[in-house]
């Protein structure tokens, strides 16, 4: 076992072990296996004695690499619906939050911060949602859409995926940033007047490593369209529609 | 059933202190044995004892110095009380373990003659034991002793430790008896070493914030304590203690009769080295339960868990020729740190689960779940509750958003 690995395996032992009675923890090629009944307790001291707020039946896998590649939690009951609208696919895997734009804005991406925080978030979620209320902390929209919703949302540009693209590609180039110049996000304005500062901070965020993988993301995340679906969508974008 | 309101169960924290009355000694067996020993130390101490000129000591050590005594598990299993005999004026140059052995045990035959016990004091491996047939029975090991500070200082460098790390336990430091010891008979020679009033002091210093508080309370009520050091551990129940004992008795039950369960003094050990100052039992086993697994995880081929007072003593010495022990040692706490989360984490405070009734035996639940008072809503998942935890996530700006990447 690699000693990133080891290290992993310490973390996650360290994170479970406090109040995860029924998770089990294994390793399986160097990844860390999380599986057994997460209990979503809850943290106010008024309600700690009133025992956990839901159960789930999960597994976690997580990759020896992380954070560097996002832990996949797949639901191993009906506890959930397994259905888009509750974020969860017929397979049972859960989509807790977009990972990539998480880890870049958490000082400290531990797995540990991960359970606490994306996973908990989720269920608590789940809960309420089932309970017939709104999503309480939102959710992103399905698909790239929402990707690149999140994305943006880092970046303090408009969700546009063209402006996300154009951002990326010059970070990934490592292009140096100056404020003062047409913002990098194809608009004819400064930067200070478009973006504004949370580009800079994402500058610093991001990687030219990191905007190059987040480019490949976008594209996987696109679905394939076939060549009728290619002609209708331009006609359906077209300005003025001929009329016959 | 009509529980008076100072007895009821409202909490998780309020269930273990119930556990714990029910697995404590009850005062009057405490005391009867520490009037016992005391009985013993003046009986050695008396003008014509055989012992009288060394200045016997008589002193606690083990469970009842630490105040960590539960019950037996069985009705019929008697307690331990350990004892050191601690001859101040004797010397090695002048008397070989053997000699010693059985100068102490002249007296305590003549104390066993005397008081009419049934059972002659029974010439162990190190100690002396003496059966004590009442309704509070428990057996005495008496360890015959004298001072040890050369004898540790020696075995400490000969073990490779910087003696200035553990300098103040130098003069606490003990040479006991051992038949097996290769100079049993034999003066002038190096004997074994024990510490037990310098773990004593190693403990009370894991909870000295605790004690300290518990110190200035009894000052208060007009009972002088000087410092810490000075504090009889018996007479306090901290929250370390507490956790202990419910730790001992999850062992009892997991192990019931087996000898080569998890010993005592590692359990303390573990317990009171991961301590942190919690103010209640349930934070303390919260704390102490990963950071014991853990600390047994971590330990290598060769587990060495030192004698905190006396490092050059491994308390898991014997894991070695016996993997048994060890095997069971990483079992228990598995299990103990799951059995009692299942309680403190994945339950109501009035629902305790099978897996920690069991550990604690059902009899002792049976006692405790009556007093247990329903006075909070009885659903604790409500959409109230889980708005409220929501909105604590969001002053504390973790909030995240769920997505869908698609099928």
């Amino acid at each position: 076992m690699s000693d990133a690995a080891k290290s992993l395996l310490r973390d996650v032992r360290d994170s479970l072990y406090v109040d995860q009675p029924y998770l089990d923890i294994a390793t399986r090629d160097e990844a860390v296996v999380v599986e057994g009944i997460y209990l979503l307790l809850a943290k106010l001291p008024a309600y700690r004695d009133r025992g956990p707020l839901a159960e789930h039946r999960i597994r976690i896998e997580i990759p020896a690499d992380y954070p560097a590649t996002e832990p996949r939690v797949t639901m191993l009951d009906d506890s959930l619906p397994r259905h888009e609208s509750f974020h969860c696919s017929t397979s049972g895997v859960c989509c807790v939050t977009v990972f990539e734009t998480w880890v870049v804005t958490q000082k400290d991406p531990s797995i540990g911060a991960f359970l606490e925080g994306p996973l908990r978030n989720f269920f608590l979620s789940q809960l309420l949602r089932r309970k017939g209320k709104d999503w309480p902390f939102e959710e992103w929209n399905h698909g790239v859409d929402g990707w690149i919703d999140a994305v943006a949302e880092l970046i303090g540009c408009r969700p546009r995926k063209t402006e996300v693209r154009n951002i990326l590609e010059r970070r990934r180039d490592d292009d140096p940033l100056d404020m003062r110049a047409e913002c990098p996000c194809g608009a004819r304005v400064s930067a200070t007047d478009c973006c504004g500062p949370s580009l800079q901070d994402f500058w610093m965020q991001v990687s030219a490593e990191t905007a190059e993988l987040w480019l490949r993301r976008m594209v996987e995340l696109t679905p394939t369209l076939s060549p009728h679906e290619i002609q209708q969508k331009i006609h359906r974008n077209r300005p003025f529609r001929r009329v016959h | 059933m009509n529980v008076p309101k100072d007895r009821q169960i409202t909490s998780k924290e309020g269930a273990l202190w119930a556990i714990v009355r029910e697995i404590s000694i009850p005062q009057t067996y405490d005391d009867k044995a520490r009037g016992r020993y005391r009985s013993i130390g003046e009986w050695l101490d008396r003008p014509d004892s055989k012992v009288h000129d060394l200045k016997p000591k008589i002193s606690a050590q083990g469970s009842f110095a630490l105040g960590t005594v539960i019950r037996p598990v069985g009705d019929g299993d008697a307690y331990d009380v350990d004892v050191v005999c601690e001859l101040e004026k004797g010397d090695h140059k002048h008397m070989s373990q053997a000699e010693l052995k059985s100068l102490v045990g002249i007296e305590i035959k003549a104390y066993a003659t005397r008081h009419q016990m049934k059972q002659v004091p029974q010439d162990g491996r190190r100690c002396w034991t003496m059966e004590y047939a009442d309704e509070a029975e428990f057996h005495m090991d008496i360890l015959p002793s004298i001072p040890g500070k050369n004898s540790y200082v020696a075995a400490m460098v000969a073990a490779g430790y910087d003696i200035n790390g553990v300098r103040s336990y130098t003069g606490t430091a003990i040479s006991i008896t051992d038949k097996k010891h290769c100079g049993y008979n034999d003066r002038g020679v190096t004997w074994l070493v024990s510490n037990p009033k310098g773990y004593l002091r190693w403990f009370r210093g894991r909870q000295y914030q605790m004690l300290e508080q518990r110190r200035a309370q009894m000052n208060a009520a007009g009972r002088v304590i000087a410092s810490v050091e000075d504090f009889p551990n018996h007479e306090v129940q901290t929250p370390l203690q507490n956790a202990i004992k419910l730790l001992k008795r999850h062992r009892d039950v997991m192990f019931d009769g087996d000898e080569h369960k998890p010993i005592s003094i590692i359990i303390s050990t573990l317990a009171a080295a991961s301590y942190n100052g919690e103010a209640t039992i349930s934070e303390t086993l919260r704390n102490i339960l990963p950071k014991m697994q853990r600390a047994i995880e971590d330990l290598g081929p060769v587990a060495v868990i030192p004698n905190p007072s006396y490092p050059a003593e491994n308390f898991a010495d014997k894991w070695q020729e016996k993997p048994a022990k060890r095997k069971n040692f990483e079992r228990w706490i598995a299990r103990a740190r799951q059995d009692f989360l299942a309680y403190l984490a994945g339950s109501r405070f009035d629902s305790i689960p099978p897996a920690f009734r069991d550990s604690m035996t059902a009899e002792t639940i049976r006692k405790v779940a009556p007093l247990m008072s329903l006075t909070t809503a009885a659903v604790a998942a409500s959409a109230a509750v889980a708005a409220e935890e929501a909105a604590a996530v969001k002053a504390s700006g973790t909030t995240t958003k769920p997505w869908f990447a698609g099928e």
